[in-house]
């Protein structure tokens, strides 16, 4: 699903699931209330742009900033328009493939989820 | 649209070379007989003026790791004066061209196909998001002589102060003024090094290269060696009609290193054996007429297409290059010549694997 904001325009959603794994890694890395999950994307991957996720601390100079209901996104503008109305879940489970997009801007994806085209 | 030369143009003019049309350039054929420029090639030093060729320089932090991610062979280890073949493969795993890359330093050279450089560069910018990558076509700035053949490097290193080279290997050239790089780039498994050097430059190097015992070969005499060494060109045997496994390009693609552009349809066709056709080397019966393009066939059935022809000027003999479909592609096979009766031609290799192999 697109994720939208309430003024209507394309933001990045993170879902509960997703956010509870985040708040998890974020712990672990040391980071108990003020992070935020950076998503990016760069050149490369079966399908030619690949998804990236970090947890940090504090936004970029370059970064736009998701206040999202569970968790802050931070986000390189340049790797925005490729991301806009991005959903992140996670996907659990043995079988499940971890931090999964639901990215309404991807024409094409590979088989592994983790790289896609637009 | 006029026709570009090298930056070594008026001197091939001055020389007596005769020259050809290829590919948007004037190029000389030949610096006067081409049986003895090809068997300067095969058995001495041979010097070419390859500046036609692509070159890119790259800068930037992020290069190897980029170029690693969009290409099938393993670059991003690649330590100063170390290269690599790897090749641009769009994401259904086709060739958008093979390149040399190699690291000088404080940057890293791009070779490209002649017909490719501005194509390359806009496909890596095209992939880069937040990377710090700058990328520049220096075709026309710079000039790239080869010297090929078995005394090739003997014949360089008592002009220059060189090191040893591995395969795809570079070091610094700084003499008499003239600055730059040699590049170690085997045609397949015969001698050739490059020397990339400034645009200015090109003809100073050319004649102390000369002076030296090398001699000045056209583009007949190198396409007959390319052929006959079976080495793959852009507009022959690259292009996005083929995948690179096709072409046998298989030293020059990872099967380990994790994705890049195209890794997926790449890695389906191995391990499923999907590839459906090969580059081979074909010998052809002396009466063969033959072109680019002609159609081979067995039984009456279609089963490939010649790319590339060659009359080896010292015997005479007709070879060629073609993609074959699999079940006609074994060695030895006699394969019929459509539109030129009673002509044969058969399958002497398959391509060679093209580098140094997989470098995980």
């Amino acid at each position: 699903m697109t994720a939208v904001a309430e003024d209507g325009t394309l933001t990045i959603n993170v879902t509960p699931t997703a956010a509870k794994k985040l708040r998890f890694f974020a712990q672990k890395q040391g980071l108990e209330d003020e992070f935020g999950v950076r998503v990016g994307v760069k050149g490369g991957g079966c399908s030619g742009l690949m998804y990236t996720l970090s947890i940090e601390k504090e936004a970029g100079d370059n970064d736009k900033i998701v206040d999202n209901d569970n968790v802050k996104v931070f986000i390189d503008k340049k790797a925005y328009i490729f991301l806009a109305g991005t959903e992140l879940d996670f996907s659990d489970g043995l079988n499940g493939k971890g931090f999964v997009f639901q990215n309404p801007n991807a024409t094409k994806a590979c088989g592994c989820g983790n790289s896609f085209s637009v | 649209m006029s026709l570009q030369h090298t930056p070594l143009h008026d001197m091939a003019t001055r020389s007596g070379a005769q020259f050809r049309e290829w590919y948007g350039w004037e190029l000389p054929r030949s610096y006067g007989d081409v049986e003895s420029e090809y068997t300067a090639a095969v058995g001495g030093a041979a010097l070419h003026d390859a500046s036609y060729a692509g070159r890119v320089r790259a800068t930037g932090e992020d290069t190897l790791d980029l170029l690693h991610r969009l290409s099938t062979n393993v670059v991003v280890s690649l330590q100063p004066g170390q290269g690599a073949p790897t090749v641009l493969t769009t994401d259904r795993g086709r060739i958008l061209d093979l390149i040399t890359v190699v690291n000088l330093e404080d940057h890293i050279l791009l070779l490209t196909s002649a017909q490719t450089p501005q194509a390359v560069v806009e496909w890596i910018a095209k992939y880069t998001i937040i990377e710090d990558v700058e990328l520049r076509d220096v075709t026309a700035e710079t000039a790239m002589l080869s010297v090929i053949g078995p005394e090739a490097w003997a014949l360089l290193r008592r002009s220059y102060d060189l090191p040893d080279l591995e395969p795809y290997g570079a070091a610094p050239l700084d003499v008499d003024g003239v600055r730059g790089h040699v590049v170690r780039r085997d045609m397949v498994d015969h001698p050739r090094f490059e020397m990339v050097v400034d645009a200015a430059d090109g003809p100073a190097v050319w004649r102390a290269l000369a002076e030296a015992g090398a001699t000045p070969i056209g583009q007949d005499a190198l396409e007959v060696l390319t052929v006959e060494r079976g080495e793959p060109w852009y507009g022959r045997e690259l292009g996005e009609a083929y995948n690179p496994l096709e072409t046998g390009l298989w030293g020059s693609i990872s099967f380990t290193k994790g994705c890049y552009i195209g890794q997926e349809v790449i890695a389906r066709l191995d391990t499923y054996q999907k590839v459906k056709q090969h580059l081979v080397s074909l010998d052809l019966s002396p009466n063969a007429a033959v072109e680019q393009g002609s159609k081979l066939t067995r039984e009456g059935k279609e089963v490939g297409q010649v790319t590339s022809v060659a009359k080896v000027p010292t015997t005479g003999r007709m070879i060629s290059m073609a993609y074959v479909r699999k079940e006609a592609a074994a060695v030895g096979t006699r394969l019929d010549i459509s539109d030129s009766d009673g002509a044969w031609a058969e399958v002497q290799a398959q391509a060679l694997p093209f580098g140094p192999g997989d470098q995980t």
